[in-house]
């Protein structure tokens, strides 16, 4: 078991709002939407998992038997984000593509892509397209050809909610890396001691001169 | 294709610059003596990314010391040089073979004289290659998957994705190649697919014009052929390459997230890796896609701006 406050970077001492604001960035970073689509979803469920039980010691702990604390990210969430139940998706009334959509969720992509392309070119409809885009990007990781895919599925049927779900996710996909970097997360606090220290050595240095600048050794 | 995956040294940290620079020279030296002095004038940022990559997660510690820099006697001062261990002259190795494999790759395109000089290059690189201990699984392996896509590239598609995947899949096993733990062998895996992808579709971009000139296929230049004009692209192209790119980055940045530095490890490998893909890649594909290119050399603004196309 790890050590609860090192798991969400805090020190001991940290006030509560503290911890809170610790536990809220940690949790947008790893929240399993940012990963949906990764082949790591797993290790980031874990690595969840861990930050949320950190976040429950460290409550725990501090105030000794309180009354229970509302997670604000829950576990139960994972269930929607393990692999296979995303892609189920909406009963599409054809068997055709029911069987290629279970093709999808049990990761047989090249089956999938094989039955796809079995259909003529003028009868590729919507549905087609976005099936085929699942399989590129899932299958293949050929995101730009799987949006083009996808966005082609919501041009033919823009009112679908599901061609338009995946498409807005795959563009947004990339949503926590643009922002939350911040390079120098590190302490100052030894700088600026050593800044005094050094202050410290500038003028002694400069008393020196001034006393005696000819000779330069001591 | 090389010198994309650089830091933006403007916001690293000065310990963190020294750390970088330590493993670039400590590289140079691995290179020096497992593959010769030749060998030293292959040496590439990217492979430095694998070094520092390797090292994060595998928190392998060897000595920084001051030296001289062995390789060029004209540099006088000592600097700081990371000794030599395991994954610098893993990268070493891995550098001589990708250097041998591009030779060969150019003996099969050039004619006439380059040819000639390709072919022995090859046949120079291949015997480093052999006396630097890369493992014979992994050229293998890297063999056939650049085999398989020299044969994409001969189809030309209409498609950046279909190769750059494979080039993706490439760097994925250098990445990963050695890793015990299952965890470690992902992430690493993850975050070569990420780079190689980023890599093929940035060279790709940056050798637009040139390719065009010269009446070569460009899997970039052939699928935005109507928004590419005297070089240049588009907006519409520009956002569509940048968005395809910044995908690629953030799938190589979340699993740099689940990087767990293990104790004794250098935390400034993992700083350095994660300025690399949030800073200093994007800073390669901005400045390729809207400053015209890496190879022209363009005078560098001082100063914090909204820049356009920034991520």
């Amino acid at each position: 078991m790890k050590d609860p406050y090192k798991v969400l970077g805090v020190s001991r001492d940290a006030s509560d709002a503290e911890i809170k604001k610790a536990y809220y960035e940690l949790a947008k970073k790893y929240h399993p939407d940012n990963y949906a689509d990764s082949p790591l979803s797993d290790l980031v469920e874990e690595k969840m998992k861990e930050i949320n039980e950190a976040y429950d010691n460290i409550q725990k702990e501090r105030s000794s038997g309180g009354s229970g604390y509302a997670y604000a990210y829950d576990d139960s969430s994972e269930g929607s984000y393990s692999g296979s139940g995303s892609w189920s998706g909406s009963d599409s009334g054809n068997a055709f593509y029911a069987n290629i959509r279970r093709l999808i969720n049990s990761y047989s992509y090249r089956e999938a892509e094989r039955l796809l392309m079995t259909v003529p070119d003028g009868e590729r409809g919507a549905e087609w397209n976005y099936l085929y885009g699942c399989v590129l990007y899932l299958g293949y990781g050929r995101y730009s050809d799987a949006l083009r895919a996808v966005e082609r599925a919501c041009y033919l049927d823009p009112s679908n909610a599901e061609y338009s779900e995946l498409r807005d996710r795959m563009k947004s996909g990339a949503s926590s890396y643009g922002r939350g970097y911040a390079p120098s997360s590190g302490t100052s606090d030894e700088c600026t001691q050593t800044c005094n220290w050094c202050s410290n050595m500038i003028l002694l240095n400069l008393l020196c001169n001034c006393l005696c600048g000819r000779g330069g050794r001591c | 294709m090389f010198g994309y995956v650089k830091p933006m040294t403007s916001e690293l940290r000065l310990r963190e610059e020294e750390f970088y620079r330590s493993v670039y020279c400590g590289l140079c030296r691995s290179m020096n003596s497992l593959t010769g002095r030749l060998s030293t004038l292959t040496l590439s940022y990217d492979m430095v990314f694998l070094a520092l990559t390797r090292l994060a997660v595998f928190g392998e510690r060897y000595d920084i010391s001051l030296r001289r820099c062995g390789v060029n006697p004209l540099r006088l001062d000592r600097r700081h040089i990371m000794e030599d261990g395991d994954e610098l002259r893993y990268a070493a190795g891995v550098s001589s073979l990708l250097v041998e494999l591009k030779f060969e790759d150019d003996a099969k395109d050039e004619r006439g004289r380059a040819r000639l000089f390709a072919k022995m290059s090859a046949g120079i690189a291949a015997r480093r290659t052999a006396r630097s201990g890369v493992s014979e699984e992994l050229e293998a392996s890297l063999c056939n998957l650049l085999t398989e896509l020299y044969e994409a590239e001969a189809q030309k598609p209409e498609s950046v994705d279909i190769c750059a995947s494979i080039f993706g899949e490439a760097l994925g096993e250098i990445f990963a190649f050695g890793a015990s733990a299952e965890k470690d062998e992902r992430i690493l895996r993850e975050i070569g697919r990420g780079c190689g992808r980023f890599i093929y579709i940035a060279d790709a971009a940056d050798d637009v014009s040139e390719d065009i000139k010269a009446g070569r296929w460009n899997p970039i230049a052939s699928l935005w052929r109507d928004e590419i004009h005297g070089g240049v692209f588009s907006d519409t192209a520009k956002a569509a390459i940048l968005s395809s790119v910044k995908l690629e980055l953030s799938r190589a940045a979340g699993a740099a997230e689940l990087i767990e530095l293990p104790p004794g490890g250098y935390p400034e490998t993992l700083e350095i890796v994660k300025n690399i893909l949030y800073l200093g890649m994007p800073d390669t594909a901005r400045r390729i896609l809207y400053e015209g290119g890496m190879r022209k050399n363009k005078n560098r603004k001082i100063g914090g701006t909204q820049i356009e196309g920034s991520l």
